[in-house]
C-alpha cells in the first residue's frame, strides 16, 4: 500500500515535468525568448549555406564604409562585409558555447550525481575541492585554463567546460543529497533496486527542473564568456571570426567606425537576452512567486446577494461587527476556489465569540476579510462586513488602515514570526501610535511602557529594549497583544493566540484576554480549535465547516444542546478539531475536505453520522441545507437538526 | 564578536592552503617545458639549465611544492617567466588601481541595483516592475565590453564629456583620477547592477510573504513605515549574503574593463600573462583574485551577522 503510494508520487513527478514544458509554451516571456533564440539559430544555420558576401573577402577600396544599401552593417578595416562576418561568427560562438554547456552538463552532473549518491568521505573530499575552485571567478578560471592550452576556439570550449562543470557538480550534488533522503528513494533502496536504476529512474527525473534552469543559464553565460575571451584575444585567431573577436576591432576602431562596435555587440546581446527570457519563463514555472504575471486579474465585482439570515432591527443596532452573506474566492491557476461561502455572523459590544473549526475550514480567511487584508489573489465576491455601522468593504485602503491597529486589531498565532525581527520592542509599540497620528515622542514611550505593564510583563523597562527573539514565547505573545491594545481597540481578532504556547503560559494569556474585555469593553473574535478554551472564555460560538458557519449559539446552548450533527460530533468527542483523534470514542471517518473542494449539498454529508443513519437522504447530497433560526441571533443549517444521533449520549 | 571574527578568519587558512595546492598542481600539469617555450629556437642546453635553476624547476616536485608554500607565506609569489622579475612587487604596484575601479564599480552597482530592485519588488506586477525587470534582463544579457565600447564612443568621443581611457593615480591628480574612473566604473557597475536588482527584487517579494509584513498591515502601519522599517531593513541583510557570492562576476568583469579602458590593474597582468604563457604570473593573479573573493565574502558575512540581530556573535 505504502509502496504503491510512493510509486504514484514518482509518476506524478514525471507528469509534473511534462506539464512544465507544456506550460512553458504558454508563457509570454518564454515565447518572446523562444522567438529570439530561433532567429539566432536560423542565422546560424543559414550562415553555412549563404552569406551576402564572402566574409573573408578583402576589398581595400571599400574600407570603413558606413552602413549602406550594399553593406547593411557597413564594412571593416579591410573592406569585409560586417553582416557576413557576424553570420559566420555565429558558427564559432554558438558551437563553442553549446559544446561548453553540454560538456559541462555531462561532466558536472556525473560528478555531482556520483559523489552525492556515494556520499561519505569521497563526497566530502570532492565537494571541498569543488568549493575551493568555485572561489575563483568564472572568467578568471577560464582565463587560467586558456593560458595553458593557448588561444583557440578549442581551448575556450575546454576551459568553459571545466569552468561550468564546477557549478553543475555543486548544484547536482546538493540536489541529489536532499532527494536521496526523501522517502520514495529510500523505499527504492529498501526494495533492493539497483543503484544505477535508482539514479536513472528516480534521481535524474527529480533534479530535471533544477538542471534545466541551470543549463539555460549556462547557455547564456557560455555565449557571453566565449565573447569575453574572444574580446581579450584568447579565442579564435584571425582571420577566423567570432562575435567576441569582432569586438576587438570594434574597440580598436571605435573612433572612426562606430558600426563595427555597434553591430558587433548586437548578436551576443540578442541571443543572451533570448535565452535569459526563456530561462525566466522556466523559472517562473518552477517557482511562480517571483513571476511578474503571478496575480490573476481581479475583474469580478462584489454583489450583494439576497440576504438569507435576516436579523431583527433591534439586534442589529447593538452590533459591533455584522458580517452578512460574505463569500470569498481565491483565484489560482486551477481556477476559482471558494474559501468562505455565504457567511453571516454578528458580534455585540463586549462579547467574546469563539470561531471554531478544523484547519482549512475558512476561519483565517474570514478573519483576513474582516481586516480587509486578503492576499492579492483573494477577493470578496458578495456580502458586507459592517463594523461600527460602516461597511468596511466600501472603505479605501487608507481609511481602512486608520481603523486597523486602532479600533480593530489582530493578534496572530505565531507571535515571533509576526514581529519585525530587526527592531526593538519599544519601536514596535511606538510606531503603531505614531502611524495613527500621535506624534508626541513622550506620549509614545510612556504609552509603550504602560502597555507592557498592562500585559503583565515582569520587567517592562528592560523588555522595551529587547529584540523579539530575546523574549520567551509567552512574553512574545504578550508583546504582540500589547501592540494590539496600543490604541484601545473596539474589536480584537485573535487567531489561535495560544496554540503555540505551553498550557501554563496559555492560562496567563487567556486571563489577559478576559481582562481586556472586562476593562476596555472590547469585543473579541477568538479563533481556535480548542473547545476547552471556548467553554472557558467565550460567550458565543460560531462553528465553521467547509467555508460556512453551520451553527451559532451561546456557549451554554452549544455545549448542552448542539443541533448540527457536526457540532454534536465535536462536543460528543466523535470528531477531533485539532487533528488528534480522540482515544476514548471511535472517531468519525474521513478527512475534512480541502479548501474549495467542498462536497455538494451539505458539505458535511460524507462524514455525517445522521446521513448514514437516515439512509442517505437525497436532499443532503443535492440541496443546500435549510437554515433554522434558533433565536434572534443564532441559527443552524441542517436538514435534520432535531433528530437524535443513535449511540451518542447527550452530554 | 572578536571570537566570531577570529573563527571566520581561521576558517580561511585551510581554504587558502588548499587553493595554493590546487594552483601548484595546475602549474605542473602544463604540457611541455615552459623554459623551452620562453627561449624558443635559440635554446641551448646551458641556457635551458640556467633558466630552469632560476625558476626552481630543477628541484624534485615535492621540494618545489614546499618552496612554493614557504615563499607564499613570505609573500613571495615567484618570478615572472617573461620579465624575469619578482611578481609580488609588480602585483602590489597595481593593486591600488584595481581596488579603485572595483570599489567604484561596486558603488555604481549598489546605487542602481539596490533601489531599483527594491522598488520593482515592492511594486510587483506594475508597469514599473515590468520596465525595470526588462531593463535588468537586458543588462544581464549585454556583454560589458560592448557597453564599454559604446560608452567610449558616445560619451568619450562624440560628446567629449569625459576622458575615454587611461589612468592617473588618485594621489597625483584626484580630480582627473575620478574623471577617468567614471566610464570604467559605470561599465563595471553594469555587470553587477542587474543581478543585484533581480536579487533584491526576489528578496523583497520573499519578505512580502513573511508573517510580520501582514501583521504590520494589520497594525495599520503607514506604507512608508512598512517599506522602510520592515521591508528594507529585512531585505538588506539577505542581500548581503548573496551579494558576496555574486562578486565573482564583478571580479571577472574587472579583468575585461581593465583591458577595455587601458586600466593598469591586476586584471591586465592576468591577460598579458595568459597571452604570453607567463604561468607564474597567471598563477599569482588567480591566487590574489581568489583570496580577494574569499575576503569579500568574509566581510559580507560579518556585516550580515552585525545587521541581523538574531545571529549571536
Amino acid at each position: 500500500m505504502k509502496i504503491r503510494k510512493l510509486i504514484k508520487r514518482r509518476k506524478n513527478k514525471k507528469l509534473a515535468n511534462h506539464l512544465l514544458l507544456k506550460n512553458l509554451l504558454d508563457s509570454r516571456t518564454a515565447k518572446i525568448g523562444l522567438f529570439m533564440v530561433s532567429t539566432v539559430v536560423a542565422v546560424f544555420v543559414v550562415s553555412f549555406f549563404w552569406t551576402p558576401y564572402d566574409p573573408t573577402f578583402m576589398n581595400l577600396e571599400k574600407r570603413f564604409q558606413a552602413p549602406n544599401i550594399h553593406h547593411l552593417m557597413g564594412t571593416d578595416q579591410f573592406g569585409r562585409d560586417i553582416l557576413s562576418r557576424i553570420m559566420v561568427g555565429s558558427q564559432v560562438s554558438l558551437s563553442v558555447s553549446f559544446a561548453a554547456v553540454f560538456g559541462a552538463f555531462f561532466l558536472g552532473t556525473s560528478i555531482g550525481v556520483l559523489t552525492g549518491f556515494i556520499g561519505g568521505k569521497i563526497d566530502i573530499f570532492v565537494t571541498r575541492i569543488v568549493d575551493v575552485l568555485l572561489a575563483i571567478p568564472a572568467l578568471v578560471f577560464a582565463l587560467g585554463i586558456v593560458a595553458i592550452l593557448g588561444p583557440s576556439a578549442k581551448s575556450v570550449s575546454i576551459a568553459l567546460i571545466i569552468t561550468y562543470a564546477r557549478q553543475f557538480a555543486r548544484i547536482t550534488r546538493d540536489a541529489v543529497v536532499s532527494i536521496k533522503n526523501k522517502s520514495y528513494i529510500e523505499a527504492s533502496i529498501g526494495l533492493g533496486h539497483k543503484t544505477s536504476n535508482i539514479i536513472y529512474k528516480d534521481v535524474l527525473p527529480s533534479i530535471f527542473p533544477i538542471i534545466t534552469v541551470q543549463v539555460t543559464a549556462a547557455l547564456a553565460w557560455g555565449i557571453l564568456d566565449e565573447a569575453s575571451l574572444g574580446f581579450l584575444g584568447l579565442g579564435v585567431q584571425p582571420p577566423d571570426t567570432s562575435w567576441g573577436s569582432l569586438l576587438i576591432e570594434g574597440r580598436q576602431y571605435a573612433y572612426q567606425a562606430w558600426w563595427i562596435a555597434f553591430f558587433g555587440g548586437v548578436p551576443v546581446t540578442l541571443s543572451v537576452f533570448g535565452i535569459n527570457m526563456l530561462g525566466d519563463g522556466l523559472r517562473d514555472m518552477a517557482d511562480p512567486r517571483s513571476s511578474r504575471n503571478y496575480f490573476p486579474k481581479k475583474d469580478k465585482k462584489r454583489k450583494n446577494k439576497d440576504i438569507k439570515h435576516e436579523l431583527s432591527d433591534s439586534a442589529e443596532k447593538k452590533q459591533m461587527l455584522e458580517i452578512k452573506n460574505l463569500s470569498v474566492d481565491f483565484l489560482s491557476d486551477a481556477g476559482t476556489v471558494r474559501a468562505v461561502s455565504n457567511v453571516s455572523l454578528s458580534i455585540s459590544q463586549g462579547e467574546i465569540v469563539g470561531l471554531v473549526g478544523e484547519s482549512a475550514s475558512g476561519k483565517s480567511t474570514l478573519a483576513l476579510s474582516i481586516l480587509k487584508l486578503l492576499p492579492n489573489n483573494g477577493q470578496v465576491v458578495s456580502g458586507e462586513v459592517v463594523f461600527q455601522g460602516k461597511d468596511i468593504l466600501e472603505l479605501t485602503q487608507e481609511e481602512m488602515r486608520l481603523i486597523r491597529g486602532d479600533s480593530m486589531t489582530y493578534v496572530p498565532q505565531d507571535a515571533l514570526a509576526a514581529m519585525n525581527p530587526v527592531t526593538r520592542v519599544e519601536e514596535q509599540l511606538t510606531e503603531i501610535i505614531r502611524d495613527h497620528g500621535n506624534n508626541s515622542r513622550k506620549f509614545q514611550s510612556s504609552r509603550a511602557l504602560e502597555l507592557l505593564k498592562l500585559v503583565k510583563l515582569k520587567d517592562p523597562e528592560r523588555n522595551l529594549n529587547n529584540f523579539p527573539h530575546e523574549l520567551s514565547g509567552g512574553m512574545q505573545q504578550r508583546v504582540v497583544i500589547a501592540k494590539s491594545l496600543a490604541l484601545e481597540p473596539k474589536l480584537l481578532i485573535a487567531d489561535e493566540p495560544t496554540t503555540a504556547l505551553d498550557v501554563s503560559v496559555q492560562a496567563g494569556i487567556l486571563e489577559l484576554i478576559k481582562n481586556i474585555r472586562k476593562n476596555q469593553g472590547s469585543s473579541i473574535i477568538f479563533i481556535t480549535h480548542d473547545l476547552a478554551i471556548v467553554a472557558e472564555l467565550c460567550d458565543r460560538v460560531a462553528v465553521m465547516y467547509a467555508g460556512s458557519i453551520i451553527e451559532t449559539g451561546t456557549v451554554t446552548e452549544i455545549f448542552s444542546n448542539p443541533k448540527h450533527p457536526y457540532t454534536r460530533s465535536l462536543i460528543g468527542g466523535l470528531l477531533p478539531l485539532n487533528g488528534v483523534p480522540p482515544t476514548r470514542l471511535k472517531a468519525l471517518d474521513g478527512q475534512p475536505p480541502r479548501t474549495g473542494d467542498w462536497p455538494s449539498g451539505c458539505a458535511f454529508h460524507p462524514r455525517c453520522p445522521l446521513y448514514e443513519q437516515l439512509g442517505k437522504p437525497v436532499e443532503c447530497r443535492t440541496k443546500e441545507p435549510k437554515t433554522l433560526m434558533k433565536s434572534d441571533m443564532d441559527w443552524v443549517t441542517c436538514n435534520f437538526p432535531e433528530i437524535e444521533i443513535s449511540g451518542m449520549e447527550k452530554s | 564578536m572578536l571570537r566570531y571574527f577570529l573563527n571566520r578568519v581561521m576558517f580561511m587558512i585551510p581554504l587558502v592552503i588548499l587553493l595554493s595546492a590546487l594552483l601548484f598542481i595546475y602549474m605542473r600539469v602544463l604540457p611541455g617545458d615552459p623554459v623551452a617555450g620562453i627561449l624558443g629556437p635559440e635554446a641551448t642546453p646551458e641556457l635551458t639549465a640556467q633558466l630552469r635553476a632560476t625558476f626552481g624547476l630543477d628541484q624534485p616536485i615535492l621540494s618545489q611544492y614546499l618552496i612554493w608554500i614557504r615563499d607564499l607565506f613570505q609573500g613571495n609569489l615567484g618570478i615572472s617567466y617573461t620579465s624575469q622579475q619578482e611578481i609580488t612587487p609588480l602585483l602590489i604596484a597595481r593593486i591600488p588601481a584595481t581596488l579603485q575601479l572595483l570599489l567604484a564599480g561596486f558603488l555604481v552597482s549598489l546605487t542602481f541595483g539596490l533601489p531599483l530592485g527594491f522598488l520593482a519588488g515592492r511594486k510587483r506586477g506594475s508597469v514599473l516592475d515590468n520596465v525595470l525587470s526588462t531593463f535588468s534582463l537586458i543588462g544581464l544579457s549585454t556583454p560589458i565590453f560592448w557597453i564599454g565600447t559604446l560608452f567610449v564612443m558616445v560619451v568619450g568621443v562624440s560628446w567629449r564629456l569625459l576622458p575615454a581611457e587611461g589612468y592617473v593615480p588618485f594621489s597625483e591628480d584626484p580630480l582627473m583620477s575620478l574623471k577617468l574612473t567614471i566610464l570604467p566604473a559605470l561599465t563595471l557597475g553594469l555587470v553587477l547592477a542587474p543581478y543585484l536588482a533581480r536579487l533584491t527584487r526576489a528578496a523583497t517579494i520573499e519578505i512580502e510573504y513573511e508573517s510580520f509584513m501582514n501583521q504590520a498591515r494589520a497594525n495599520g502601519l503607514k506604507n512608508s513605515t512598512i517599506t522602510f522599517r520592515y521591508a528594507a531593513r529585512n531585505v538588506l541583510p539577505q542581500i548581503l549574503v548573496v551579494l558576496g557570492m555574486q562578486l565573482g562576476g564583478l571580479l571577472g568583469g574587472q579583468v575585461i574593463v581593465e583591458q577595455l579602458f587601458n586600466w593598469p590593474g591586476v586584471g591586465r597582468l592576468l591577460i598579458q600573462g595568459a597571452l604570453q604563457r607567463d604561468y607564474p604570473m597567471v598563477q599569482a593573479v588567480i591566487l590574489i583574485i581568489a583570496i580577494l573573493f574569499v575576503l569579500i565574502n568574509l566581510i559580507a558575512e560579518i556585516l550580515h551577522a552585525l545587521m541581523d540581530k538574531r545571529i549571536r556573535l
